[in-house]
């Protein structure tokens, strides 16, 4: 559950709990999310939770919504983004070191986290029938395919090669919103922007082998053994109604829902887990926690990262 | 760092970039700011498709042509699939590094003289991408310095993407291809390509960095979305003034087709590249920036093995 999909998925269901529950959090999470939806859905699917998302809840904490200008609301949500990577990380890296721990000759934990996300795709995102909520991560049938299968432009187009520069143009592009400073030491300049641009390694193909033909062993051993996603569970049930039919749940099934979900899948506990850390996060931001209780709870426990 | 502030000068003489802002690829730039203030660096070049695209050609020729020797023979291969991820990746975002940078040669001189240092065949990788962003920067200002407009920069830089891109893929006469269905493609790599890297490096500044990913994440389908208009339905005057007449790509070029041909895994004679080379004279500026890339990536290569001199290594790459 570390990869793209099943992060942005993650983030995507617990932003439907907190518009669901919105009376338990401070106002300016659901508003922020609404307007900045796209800055939380990235920043899910990023690195440094444990640096960033408490100093921003800090910087704004008290403020309403009308007091929040356009930044403020994409940190903030960015900010709440971060967090629902870090309760899904939580959540399930536990099982891949256990995998990693067997020392198995057929499976292992990156080949697991692959599956993950593509039975994510399968169940939240209908198999690339249904996108997620921002225009700026178009999720399609062509996600998992090879050539893009499934994009009706791809019929007509030499996919590959085009696909190639437009990736590596992708990789110039976050290298260039890095703002690297300029050294004189270019040995110095040159490592610097090799540590600090992405790095292509995670093979898609594997992706697109586990949707489009998943092997049954590595089914049992990556989802089923593991209770990874159970479309039945109570709160998978409520947010996919608001997702797909756009059905709230009441107030009741929502608790109850939240009460049992340490029993169901990894997938509810953890959209349950993120629920929590917003709701901390929401207890924080409106002065009733303070932030070392905050970096407790989310289990942040270095000095240096409680900032 | 003096040739730097001189190249730095006379790139902001020829008016190749003015005015208060442009939008380079998908970012929007502050040129005020652009060359002024130092820190800077990382935001000059010309930006979009083309560098890359011109990068990922020139090391696909040197590789046919098997002429390097290992490590920098390592440096020339772009992966979407390796794990560890392939270093020569790190030549492909050279279009960000500043042109005509004396740096480079610094860079070259350190990978000449450490073959120890950290991260030695990226470093090689970012070399020679940086030969390439030279190469078509020096041969496409001529086409900037025409317009003073930012705006219209931007469009040209535009029509050049677009004219380069509807070549690989492969679209032209293709009347079924809808402007809607190639926007929508273009956007949905971008999923796909952050599945490829795992998860998102933020800045050091991560808050400022959630505001400057967010807005060009809006730029960015934009920028695709107007690419695709571009490729299915150019305004015949732009694509005149913008492309043809400057003579920037022409898909019949030897050594434009001979790219296309292994980049679709067709193979060619590496005595054919050589010819193609040594005739380019007459080509489009697009095959003539790749012949200089693909002939300086090799002096660079060579001056790594001290078969090459520092001054013909300097009159290859800054010409």
């Amino acid at each position: 559950m570390s990869e793209h999909i099943t992060h942005i998925a993650v983030y995507e269901d617990t932003a439907r709990l907190i518009a669901a529950d919105s009376e338990n959090f401070p106002a300016a999470f659901p508003y922020s999310i609404k307007n900045a939806y796209d800055s939380g859905l990235f920043c899910s699917g990023s690195r440094g939770n444990h640096l960033f998302a408490v100093p921003i809840l800090e910087k704004y904490k008290g403020q309403k919504p009308e007091q929040l200008g356009e930044k403020a609301q994409e940190q903030i949500a960015g900010a709440l983004g971060w967090l629902s990577h870090r309760a899904s990380d939580l959540q399930m890296k536990p099982l891949f070191r256990i995998l990693e721990d067997k020392n198995h000759p057929v499976f292992e934990d990156n080949e697991c986290q692959m599956y993950h996300d593509a039975i994510t795709f399968k169940e939240v995102y209908k198999g690339g029938t249904v996108s997620t909520g921002s225009k700026y991560e178009k999720l399609s049938p062509a996600t998992l395919s090879h050539q893009m299968k499934g994009t009706p432009a791809a019929e007509h187009i030499n996919v590959t090669p085009t696909e190639n520069i437009i990736t590596h143009y992708f990789m110039s592009e976050f290298a260039r919103l890095q703002n690297l400073k300029d050294e004189e030491d270019i040995n110095q300049f040159a490592d610097n922007i090799i540590q600090n641009s992405q790095n292509l390694y995670e093979d898609l193909r594997i992706y697109i082998n586990a949707f489009q033909d998943p092997e049954y062993h590595k089914l049992t051993a990556y989802i089923y053994n593991d209770n990874m996603y159970d479309e039945e569970d109570s709160i998978i049930k409520i947010v996919r109604d608001m997702q797909l039919f756009d059905e709230y749940p009441d107030s009741n099934t929502l608790k109850e829902a939240l009460q049992t979900s340490e029993d169901q899948s990894q997938y509810a506990q953890a959209l349950k887990k993120g629920y929590d850390f917003l709701h901390a996060a929401g207890r924080f931001y409106n002065n009733n926690m303070d932030k070392s209780d905050l970096y407790d709870f989310y289990g942040i426990y270095t000095e240096s990262h409680r900032i | 760092m003096e040739l730097n502030k001189i190249n730095r000068r006379s790139f902001i003489k020829q008016g190749a970039i003015g005015g208060t802002g442009i939008m380079i690829g998908g970012s929007f730039i502050n040129t005020q700011s652009l060359f002024g203030a130092s820190p800077m660096n990382l935001k000059n070049g010309i930006g979009g498709l083309v560098p890359v695209s011109l990068i990922e050609g020139a090391n696909l020729l040197v590789l046919r042509a098997g002429v390097l020797k290992k490590p920098a023979s390592f440096a020339l291969t772009s992966d979407l699939h390796n794990r560890p991820a392939a270093p020569g990746n790190k030549g492909r975002i050279a279009g960000v590094l500043p042109v005509n940078d004396v740096r480079l040669v610094s860079l070259l001189k350190v990978l000449r003289d450490d073959k120890e240092t950290s991260n030695y065949v990226e470093k090689t990788a970012l070399a020679f991408g940086w030969i390439c962003n030279n190469a078509i920067y020096n041969k496409v200002k001529n086409i900037y310095a025409e317009h003073e407009n930012p705006d219209q920069i931007l469009e040209v830089q535009l029509y050049h993407d677009a004219e380069m891109l509807k070549d690989i893929l492969n679209v032209r006469n293709n009347s079924n291809l809808k402007e809607e269905h190639l926007g929508a493609f273009f956007n949905e790599i971008l999923p796909r390509a952050t599945t490829r890297v795992h998860t998102m490096i933020p800045a050091d500044d991560g808050q400022d960095w959630v505001n400057r990913m967010t807005n060009w994440r809006r730029l960015n389908t934009q920028y695709l979305n107007t690419l695709a208009k571009v490729i299915v339905e150019p305004e015949s005057q732009k694509l005149e003034t913008y492309v043809v007449n400057p003579n920037f790509y022409n898909a019949g070029d030897e050594i434009i087709t001979m790219v296309r041909q292994l980049e679709n895994a067709k193979n060619i004679k590496p005595a054919d590249i050589e010819d193609a080379i040594a005739d380019n004279n007459s080509n489009s500026i697009y095959a003539r920036a790749l012949a200089d890339s693909y002939n300086n990536i090799i002096i660079a290569g060579k001056f790594l093995n001290e078969e090459a001199s520092l001054d013909e290594l300097e009159k290859a790459i800054f010409n």
